[in-house]
């Protein structure tokens, strides 16, 4: 029963898709507008066929339906319900269903918004390039990746989700959320496409898809930080990021989306840079889909890596599929787009912003690069070699601190040019700043070149940030707090906050292992670690050894070890959260008897709560960014009257 | 959908402009294709065969207290072919290899052929070897590696894994996976025939 | 219009005084206390560089798995027996290739090390040149053409144009 819903949910939303794309072609070659409008409609279809698919997949894990093999693989009686629900997503064909869901819902809410237009051609071949998408992820789901294929043995029942995917409550809010922004990226890239292939090239578009791609962008933002903070809590050594080639496929859109959304600004007042924003468009959804490549095929195995399948192959020809239209599009289209007029001045926000480009370009290139040379060397001499943390640090640290210093001056530049005492004028605070935050971060212990030039920038980075915000709330009250500029300058407090935490806790932190019998202590970096005893807690699917330690005479914690019915054994780290570091434990080796010594592991990692902290903050800026601005509409020439009287709420996009 | 900008083209630009766009569009072309070249040759990691380091080199010492108490050492044994098998009781796969091991160490040690088999405890504190030893224990020596130093030397990375020594002590085929009595047998007689099992 | 024109000193005198904390800050900041590195330093570092085999991208420092703690032991083992960096990081790679973590310094593996500095290198030098190649031809632009006044001149002739 379930299987069926599931199948039908699936067959509709593909069947959907492949009607909508037939209907708004024959109505672009036949030039009748009725008939996009009827296409567009098929989206609300596709909609809830695949909200039917989702929910005989939900059903089925709740009802505990072991006939269906995925079910098999990661359902379990035992497992507690919210992990339940959430390990729809927790393997291969169901990740593949909530993309199906999440791009649907995109869909939809495009037809919805612009239902006004659907008798524009340029409409009609974005909806064209969305329905194509989602008709290529549903026929997946009827193939290699069939989330509802009936076992071809009967089990009583199954061993849950990974362990690994069931002990944070994280696993709850991370897919779901990054999702939301790798999927959004497709609607600026179908409006991309469409302007691409109907030639028109002016700006509208690209202003209509503004907050699209800036929702986008900003769910792919906290879904990296949330990814961050929950590698962070269970691996057990207080680490956040490992250039893993998952987390490296995630980020890479994530480095040209940013490069998109400064420099579309461009395009926008001067119109320049044009080829630069679609190919920077287009890398960015190409990406999307080379990170569900990476993450499913097991090409590049990792923590991450969903198990093997033959979906692989057709990942990989659709993202070649993807790549060489895009190519194609733009090298035809190329010479009409290059603007006449040129960056006059090196010292201009125009160049700053090309600057800008070049840096998350080569950004990307180095992650890119990184991530998939051990692949190019096993290819051309069969050997293995690894590429690691110390390549990825030491090529990515200067151009980090390239973007802090760029984050500094360039939100004071003006457009096309700027004298010296502008600058000089403009930058004399936030400079002093800079100088400020390195003699505080030298005075109180810090040392090292790096993270010292780091806390000074980021200084630097912030004081510019900072004066923005404060010179428009002084101008316009609270409404010095919204709108593009100044949420974009929150943003950048945000990234300031996490790009110093970044330098303090890789550069600071420290570790330790201690082994401590019952009520003894031990001082650790400064701080009094005090075990207490174990205790162990047997839950529905697991037996739970944990460690009680007392941190610095207040607060007991337990870093535990979970050992799973079905074999696993995961470690559960513990954490005290302060405003100047955590202090991290986990259980390194439970006593071999009982009332015996523990081994402890204690991590003191400074600043760690700040990389959250300035994630929240680049969410909550990307917020206010959205926020509609009171200027003006979108399409209306630079020059164009402030309203005086009526507030003008910007139109949709 | 209005057009802020025109599409009026930019020929009257008082520049000289070549058209620069197909050359750079199909540069990039070429460097995307290899990469998708280079992805879709990437093997699943699963399928990777590990050519083992050691093979055709002396084997490493594998010397220690036994399970039983006793002192072993390979170099004792130089004149056999020892099979050195590294397993762990905590891993699902060794304990399906056992009955094969047993049957394969009774064989030959009721044929007298100067063929052998040990295990290494890899990573495994003694106490946690009893349980194992009575259900599915073999009796064939057992060398212990609580902390992992012998597998290290032999460049063990995961369970099971077992290695073929010559007379000699030179180390001559690895198994990576679990091994078959019959797939033992077969590469001992290939090695004794000059055959070279490693494809 | 008059300007007030403060003398260059006054003008550069902040920046100056920055640079000079700021330099000053950096050298000491950065100047080594003199104590050499202990040997539990010494097992941290080398640990960073060697990645786990079972994983594909952890070192052994950060990495959970059996082998990596091992690994570890061994580590601490050598380092106390005296051995250099180099030895053991040399002796882990003879028995599992491909886990180190260390630009090679030949062959096609150097690549992944040299390319993108090269990249860098060029894309800077061709922005630099692109910069100077517009600076020369805003300068060179000159005053409007006749072209230009005759399309200014069309535009405005529409500009009380009901729209």
């Amino acid at each position: 029963m379930n299987a069926a819903l599931g199948i039908a949910g699936v067959t509709i939303g593909l069947g959907a898709a492949l009607l909508g794309v037939i209907s708004v072609l024959a109505g672009l070659r036949q030039k009748r507008p009725r008939f996009i409008a009827a296409g567009a409609r098929y989206s609300v279809i596709g909609l809830a066929g695949t909200v039917l698919a989702f929910a005989g997949m939900e059903r089925a894990l709740i009802t505990r339906d072991f006939r269906l093999a995925y079910v098999q693989k990661v359902g379990g009686r035992a497992t507690p319900p919210l992990f339940n629900f959430a390990s729809l997503w927790s393997s291969l064909e169901g990740s593949i269903l909530l993309w199906t869901l999440v791009l649907a819902l995109y869909v939809a809410l495009v037809v919805r918004k612009f239902r006004r237009r659907l008798d524009d051609p340029l409409m009609g071949w974005a909806l064209i390039v969305m329905f194509t998408i989602s008709a290529f992820f549903n026929a997946l789901m009827l193939g290699p990746a069939n989330p509802f294929r009936i076992a071809a043995t009967v089990a009583a029942d199954g061993p849950g989700p990974n362990p690994l995917l069931q002990n944070h409550v994280l696993m709850l809010f991370h897919p779901p959320i990054l999702y939301l922004g790798l999927v959004g990226f497709s609607v600026p890239f179908a409006f991309a496409t469409a302007a691409l292939i109907t030639g028109r090239l002016g700006e509208g578009w690209l202003v209509e898809t503004r907050r699209w791609t800036l929702f986008a962008w900003g769910f792919l933002t906290i879904g990296i930080v949330l990814g961050a903070w929950w590698s962070y809590e269970v691996t057990g050594w207080g680490g956040y990021w490992s250039w893993d080639p998952v987390e490296n496929a995630v980020f890479l859109p994530w480095l040209t989306g940013t490069a998109y959304i400064h420099s579309v600004m461009v395009q926008e007042r001067r119109g320049m840079l044009r080829v630069w924003n679609l190919s920077l468009l287009c890398a960015t959804f190409s990406l999307t889909i080379l990170e569900t490549f990476l993450t499913r095929s097991g090409v590049l195995d990792s923590v991450h890596s969903f198990s093997e399948s033959d979906i692989g192959p057709w990942l990989l020809s659709f993202f070649g599929l993807v790549v060489a239209v895009t190519i194609a599009l733009i090298g035809w289209r190329g010479d009409r787009l290059r603007s006449p007029g040129t960056i006059d001045s090196p010292v201009s926000r125009e160049a700053a912003f090309l600057v800008n480009n070049l840096l998350f370009a080569a950004f990307a290139f180095v992650v890119l690069l990184g991530t998939v040379f051990p692949l190019v060397v096993e290819a051309v001499r069969g050997d293995r070699l690894s590429v690691g943390r110390p390549f990825f640090d030491r090529m990515t640290t200067p151009i980090g601190l390239a973007l802090l210093t760029m984050m500094a001056i360039a939100p004071v530049l003006p457009w096309r040019k700027a004298s010296g005492e502008l600058l000089r004028a403009r930058l004399l605070w936030p400079a002093w700043m800079g100088v400020g935050a390195l003699v505080f971060a030298a005075a109180v212990g810090a040392r090292g070149f790096t993270p010292l030039v780091a806390f000074g920038l980021g200084g630097f980075a912030g004081g510019a940030a900072l004066r923005q915000v404060v010179l428009a709330s002084r101008r316009q009250g609270w409404r010095g707090f919204v709108g593009r500029a100044n949420g974009g300058m929150i943003v950048h407090l945000g990234v300031v906050i996490v790009a110093v935490a970044v330098a303090a806790s890789q550069s600071y932190a420290k570790v330790a292992e201690v082994k401590l019998k019952p009520n003894e202590s031990a001082i650790v970096h400064g701080h009094t670690i005090t075990y207490l005893g174990m205790e162990t807690v047997q839950e529905s699917n697991r037996i739970t050894q944990k460690a009680r330690v007392r941190v610095d005479g207040d607060g007991v914690y337990a870093p535990a070890l979970q050992s799973y019915d079905r074999g696993d054994v995961v470690a559960t780290p513990s954490v005290r959260v302060g405003l100047k570091g955590d202090v991290y434990l986990s259980l390194d080796q439970p006593p071999a008897t009982s009332g015996g010594a523990v081994g402890l592991k204690v991590v003191s990692e400074p600043l760690a709560m700040w990389l959250w902290v300035g994630g929240g903050i680049m969410a909550g800026g990307t917020a206010l960014a959205a926020f509609p601005g009171r200027r003006r509409r979108p399409t209306d020439p630079v020059s164009a009257p402030l309203p005086v009287d009526r507030e003008l709420v910007a139109v949709d996009g | 959908m209005v057009d802020v900008d025109t599409v009026a083209p930019v020929a009257a630009v008082r520049h000289r402009r070549r058209a620069v766009a197909p050359f750079v569009a199909v540069a990039l072309a070429v460097v995307l294709a290899a990469l998708v070249v280079v992805l879709a040759k990437g093997k699943p990691a699963v399928d990777r065969f590990a050519k083992s380091p050691l093979v055709g080199k002396a084997a490493p010492a594998v010397a220690g207290t036994t399970y039983d108490g006793s002192e072993f050492a390979l170099a004792d044994h130089k004149g056999s072919w020892v099979v050195v098998n590294f397993f762990a009781p905590w891993c699902v796969p060794c304990r399906q290899e056992q009955p094969a091991l047993a049957s394969f160490s009774q064989r030959h040690r009721v044929a007298g052929d100067g063929v052998e088999l040990v295990g290494v405890v890899w990573n495994t504190p003694p106490d946690q070897l009893s349980a194992f030893q009575s259900t599915d224990g073999g009796d064939w020596p057992l060398v212990l590696d609580p902390h992992g130093q012998i597998g290290v030397d032999y460049g063990v990375a995961a369970m099971p894994e077992t290695y073929i020594v010559d007379p000699s002590g030179f180390i001559r085929a690895k198994f990576s996976s679990a091994v078959t009595s019959d797939g033992l047998d077969q590469v001992i007689t290939d090695l004794r025939n000059g055959v070279d099992p490693n494809r | 219009m008059s300007v007030v024109r403060s003398s260059p000193i006054r003008r550069w005198l902040p920046w100056a005084a920055m640079a000079v904390i700021a330099l000053t800050v950096l050298v000491l900041g950065t100047r080594s206390d003199g104590a050499p590195r202990t040997n539990a330093d010494r097992i941290i570092a080398i640990e960073k560089t060697v990645r786990c085999p079972e994983c594909r991208s952890q070192s052994i420092f950060e990495s959970g798995a059996v082998v990596s703690k091992s690994l570890r032991e061994f580590v601490a083992t050598e380092v106390a027996a005296g051995r250099t960096d180099d030895q053991i990081r040399a002796e882990i790679e003879s028995r599992f290739p491909g886990t180190s973590l260390l630009p090679p310094s030949s062959g096609l593996g150097a690549l992944v090390w040299i390319v993108p500095v090269v990249a860098t290198i060029v894309a800077a030098g061709a922005l630099t040149l692109a910069f100077v190649r517009w600076s020369r031809q805003a300068a060179d632009a000159g005053g409007p053409t006749d072209d230009d006044r005759a399309l200014v001149a069309a535009a405005l002739e529409h500009f009380d144009d009901e729209p």
